[in-house]
């Protein structure tokens, strides 16, 4: 059974393209690093999700992935190694993943840790004696079911080059968990009308009722369609975008609908609730 | 534990230096109890957002018959093939383990208002303070003359999540090159507007993939439009070309007689022979809400548009499909959206938490095919009729580029992420 991540393998690498035509402008200080895949996942599909240029005028891509600086641009990277982190740890926590960590691959022999289950397609390769590396990565990222063929890796595959040369060097680093900054509040120059909101005195009770609007389709940690994360976000980055999506500056039609009843209270509310670190 | 041991925290307790028991229990009160009877969209939510949100100040029960929940929503995209059926499966495990709600794995048979008790199937009651009904739909199968309960085991209504769903999954890939499928569909108001349509053209893409070419899928409606019916007819011209029909009644002139052994259905205007029947009948609120006099003539429970307690009863709350929800259709968002009022109002009742203004939220999502997706939504608000109105509405277009569609199926799978956490944790 093809999972959605094969079928829209295409059509992701698509919009992906756009998201990163429309280049990222989240982060600006600060370096939080997330340890565990899931959450960075969450942060990167934050990144990779559309969320861009308009909102904060200052603000500089300024995340880093392996201690690389990297360029407007990066989404569509940023998504594919979220795809591998849908399925794989980066640390001996496999718990919650339906495969093998990738720690140590690059240089491990294929069907190297003993305690997974492997394919078959995969144990046949090992017992070829092959080995993970550049050349061998190369090939199997291209279009993993034509290499080992049954395999139970549903992944159609990375067809650009440069990215796959990519992916393997951020597997050569151990892999290293993406540091991702965010932005920090005071760092960034406001729009009045953000500043007024800001300067309202948030009823964060309120923020916690409303807020279950925005959970039923903002709830699943990052990897979630086109939905981004929300829970996390700086308020006057908050502010700003639910402001733009009722002005019609960002095109949503869902969000334009949910953000219009929205009054000046109720957005300093939500944004206060949606500020804090975790829920 | 930061600064102290264990053991010097245990020593604590027994001085009494330290009290971890609520103000409540030090009464030798009870907490207050909440039943919910029904575990699905509505049900679920429910249960979350009050264990959530009342830091364990309340006993809550859920009563669900089925140990597993599968989302009728999303479930098209199974039949279709997209998805697996474990993908659309969801246990309560969570509820129980983070949240502390107590799940009672039987079915609710009646309920003493007077008494404040839920009935089980096994003899024993549940005592309530207030209790939430949200039992979703019940199948009226003699709507369609010749269907029943019997029938549904040949020619699958799958319009509840779980085994039927599987069964119709079985015969849709049994299905041979050359056979029909003939769907009836039903009238409103019912489970999921789009629904019906979404899942023809679900089938179509199925049939699509596997190359057949001589099958067709005819849908015999009761309706003379349906929901999102631009959306569907310009999709279905450009996906799946002459496979399928519509027939409304203007045309069939009246369904007689459905045959699911025979696998016919015979209108007025012809007998349709189809290798696989889908038959969609009318729907009423789930049973055990017209045994505890909570429906009204509609068949559906009449509500509170500001937090969705029974008009007929005050300890009591009726969500999702079952409820009369005004201008909001019936869909797991909107079961997701009315839980949530329902929760904050309930909390308010029994701790004294503050009470907000109600307002709701629908989008529903359909997938025409791969890649190719459609929505509609709206907001809602207590109008001053007493009705939940909508105060704003939004639909896909006709004509939208692939990109559009696309980014609005890549939408459906985040909400379908989200709200399935929103509901079990």
């Amino acid at each position: 059974m093809k999972t959605i991540m094969q079928q829209l393998e295409t059509p992701l690498t698509n919009q992906s393209a756009n998201m990163a035509k429309a280049g990222i402008s989240y982060g600006s200080s600060t370096g939080q690093v997330a340890s565990r895949g899931r959450l960075l996942s969450v942060v990167l599909i934050l990144l990779s999700a559309g969320i861009v240029a308009t909102l904060l005028p200052t603000a500089m891509a300024a995340e880093t992935v392996s201690g690389e600086q990297f360029e407007p641009g990066d989404a569509r990277f940023h998504r594919l190694v979220a795809s591998c982190l849908d399925c794989h740890a980066i640390d001996d926590d496999s718990a919650g993943y339906v495969g093998p960590t990738l720690k140590g691959i690059v240089g491990r022999r294929v069907a190297g840790i003993n305690s997974y289950s492997y394919s078959a397609a995969l144990y046949k390769k090992a017992a070829a004696g092959l080995i993970w590396g550049e050349s061998s990565l190369d090939r199997f990222l291209e279009a993993p079911q034509t290499m080992a063929p049954g395999i139970a890796m549903k992944y159609a595959g990375v067809p650009d080059p440069d990215n796959r040369a990519r992916l393997i060097a951020w597997l050569a680093t151990g892999p290293e968990p993406l540091s991702i900054e965010v932005p920090v509040a005071a760092a960034l120059p406001h729009a009045p009308e953000v500043e007024a909101v800001l300067q309202i005195k948030a009823d964060i009770e309120y923020g916690e009722y409303l807020a279950g609007k925005c959970l039923t389709c903002h709830s699943a940690p990052g990897a979630s369609g086109s939905v981004p994360p929300i829970v996390g976000l700086p308020a006057d980055y908050f502010i700003n975008a639910l402001l733009e999506y009722q002005q019609g500056e960002r095109s949503s039609r869902v969000m334009l609908t949910m953000s219009l009843p929205l009054e000046a209270e109720e957005l300093a509310a939500l944004a206060a609730f949606f500020s804090q670190p975790a829920l | 534990m930061n600064g102290i041991s264990r053991r010097q925290f245990n020593a604590m307790l027994c001085m009494g230096t330290v009290s971890l028991l609520s103000p409540v229990a030090l009464l030798g009160q009870s907490k207050p109890k909440v039943v919910i009877i029904g575990g699905g969209a509505g049900g679920a939510t429910m249960a979350r957002y009050l264990a959530k949100d009342s830091d364990g100040q309340l006993d809550i029960t859920l009563v669900e018959d089925s140990p597993r929940y599968t989302t009728c929503f999303y479930s098209n995209l199974y039949l279709g093939g997209v998805l697996d059926f474990e993908y659309i499966t969801f246990g309560y495990d969570t509820l129980v383990a983070d949240y502390g709600i107590n799940i009672v794995n039987d079915y609710a048979e009646a309920i003493d208002p007077q008494a404040r008790q839920v009935r089980l199937r096994d003899g024993a009651t549940l005592h309530y303070d207030r209790l939430v009904v949200a039992p979703g739909i019940e199948l009226i199968y003699d709507s369609v003359p010749g269907y029943s309960k019997e029938a549904a085991e040949l020619a699958p209504h799958a319009w509840q999540g779980g085994p039927q769903t599987e069964l119709l999954k079985q015969k849709l890939d049994e299905l041979e090159d050359g056979q029909d499928i003939v769907m009836v569909a039903p009238p409103n108001p019912y489970r999921c507007p789009p629904g019906p349509y979404e899942r023809v053209s679900m089938m179509a893409h199925l049939l699509s993939t596997k190359g057949f070419e001589n099958s067709s899928i005819l849908i015999i409606d009761v309706k003379e439009s349906f929901s999102k019916q631009a959306l569907f007819s310009e999709g279905w011209e450009k996906h799946y070309p002459g496979m399928i029909e519509w027939y409304p009644p203007g045309i069939h002139g009246g369904i007689v007689q459905v045959d699911a052994q025979a696998g016919t259905v015979e209108t007025d205007l012809d007998t349709f022979e189809g290798g696989l029947l889908n038959i969609i009948p009318a729907q009423k609120a789930g049973a055990i809400a017209a045994s505890a006099g909570l429906t009204d003539e509609s068949g559906f429970c009449p509500i509170d548009a500001a937090s969705m307690r029974s008009s007929l009863d005050e300890n009591i709350y009726v969500i999702g499909d079952a409820s009369i929800a005004g201008d909001m259709p019936k869909s797991g968002f909107s079961a997701n959206s009315q839980a949530k009022v329902a929760a904050m109002t309930i909390r308010a009742e029994l701790l004294s938490s503050r009470l907000f203004p109600a307002s709701y939220t629908n989008v529903c999502w359909s997938l025409i095919a791969l890649a190719d997706g459609v929505k509609v939504g709206a907001h809602y608000t207590p109008s001053d009729d007493g009705r939940i109105s909508s105060t704003s509405t939004f639909i896909s277009q006709p004509g939208e580029t692939e990109d559009k569609r696309m980014s609005t199926y890549l939408e459906s799978t985040g909400w379908y992420s989200s709200i399935t956490r929103d509901m079990f944790g």
